[in-house]
């Protein structure tokens, strides 16, 4: 028992929590985090019914808070960084593998309906079926640890690796900022569209409800 | 009713204002830490940490521990926080409920308990194969990969969109759609 004590306070490092910036440090973590679902929870993200209710082409949450994300960080990110303040770090490319792990990523969603940053939003917010979510992520981390990493299959997935590539770098445009504005427009035209269809379905689903309730005799909720 | 409507006692806040604070909060993520936001990390820092606390012997075997050190690191308090941003935010604006079975899954599925943590453990299981499998989960190569014009972050999005829908299609059946109460 003593032994496990002491191999647990050994994972802990006192020289993480000294500093606020840096890449170890555990207070920037926390303070990010804290803002992070806060903003998260504020959107209604944070729950089974957006993330199930947008692969069932019900609810349009998650595109509609997406959408404005995507563009505004693009422009601040690539802004910042060509000013000098931040660095880019972008994640490898490796073709099969993300192929793979995107598909069973979204089987993944599919089922449990959250990601790894919802489910703690959901377990804030009062969703008790996210603690087994948080033990299967774990226990899947471990299952590929153990059994695929080093093998020859992963070797045959890694087998088209691009490195840390942009699009840009791909494709030898001259400036990224081509690029962004493209996908600022893009984007722009995607969220009118979009916001337009997820107000029709909800005044239909409402109307729905409305007279199906007529029909059973009840009095339908008012939200 | 006549509590005044602010940041923070609104329920749902306007979706384009919290898409902006999440860009916001990703460009803080690069000024402080000097690092993109990404969540899965931390799982496998905790499963690292698992072996290295109970089976000492075997975890000194696995190579891939050695890219996940059994150290708490950024992501595992990035998680701790988001729980508490969350528990802030839920609480102060008078939301917090605790729910066992969601909304729409006891409507295709059924209300039991623990058919729910049983299918959420399956779920959890591939979901972090697959996101070790691809180098990273939605928020760490999805949305940090393709705001930095990624090519890894538009091929996971296309790829988690069709897995998503074909699975759903084909785990809920004749029962995909359904009908939202509120």
């Amino acid at each position: 028992m003593d032994d496990i004590l002491a191999r647990l306070i050994n994972t802990f490092d006192p020289t993480t929590i000294t500093s606020i910036t840096g890449q170890s440090s555990l207070i920037g973590g926390f303070i990010i985090g804290i803002l992070w679902g806060y903003v998260l929870q504020k959107g209604g993200l944070g729950s089974y019914n957006s993330t199930s209710g947008m692969f069932r082409m019900e609810d349009f949450t998650f595109w509609r808070v997406g959408t404005p994300m995507l563009m505004t960080a693009m422009v601040l990110l690539y802004l910042f960084s060509d000013l000098g303040i931040i660095e880019l770090h972008p994640p490898k490319t490796i073709v099969i593998a993300q192929i793979l792990g995107g598909l069973l990523m979204g089987a993944g969603i599919a089922i449990l309906g959250y990601c790894p940053a919802l489910v703690c939003t959901a377990l804030g917010e009062g969703a008790v079926d996210a603690i087994p979510g948080i033990i299967g992520m774990v226990i899947g981390s471990v299952l590929y640890a153990e059994f695929v990493y080093g093998t020859s299959f992963e070797k045959k997935l890694e087998f088209i690796n691009l490195g840390r590539i942009t699009i840009p770098d791909m494709f030898l445009v001259f400036n990224h900022w081509f690029y962004i504005i493209a996908f600022v427009i893009m984007c722009n035209i995607f969220l009118i569209g979009i916001t337009m269809y997820d107000t029709v379905l909800k005044y239909s689903f409402r109307s729905f409800n409305k007279i199906s309730s007529m029909f059973d005799g009840k009095k339908a909720k008012d939200i | 009713m006549d509590r005044e409507k602010n940041f923070l006692t609104t329920k749902r806040g306007w979706p384009v204002f919290v898409g902006i604070a999440f860009a916001v909060v990703e460009l803080l993520s690069f000024i402080i830490s000097d690092r993109p936001l990404g969540a899965s990390r931390g799982y496998t820092v905790i499963g690292s940490i698992f072996e290295k606390v109970f089976f000492p012997e075997h975890a000194e075997k696995v190579k891939y521990w050695l890219l996940y050190e059994p150290y708490i690191d950024w992501t595992v308090a990035l998680l701790l926080g988001i729980i508490t941003g969350s528990f802030i935010s839920a609480v102060s604006s008078k939301s917090f409920k605790i729910v066992a079975v969601p909304d729409m899954w006891k409507q295709s599925m059924g209300p039991s308990k623990i058919r729910r943590w049983f299918w959420a453990i399956i779920g959890g299981i591939i979901f972090g194969f697959g996101a070790r499998m691809a180098g990273g989960c939605v928020s760490g190569l999805m949305i940090s990969g393709s705001v930095q014009l990624s090519a890894a972050g538009f091929i996971v999005m296309m790829t988690v969109w069709i897995g998503g829908v074909m699975t759903t299609i084909a785990f809920y059946r004749l029962r995909t759609i359904a009908m939202r109460k509120d």
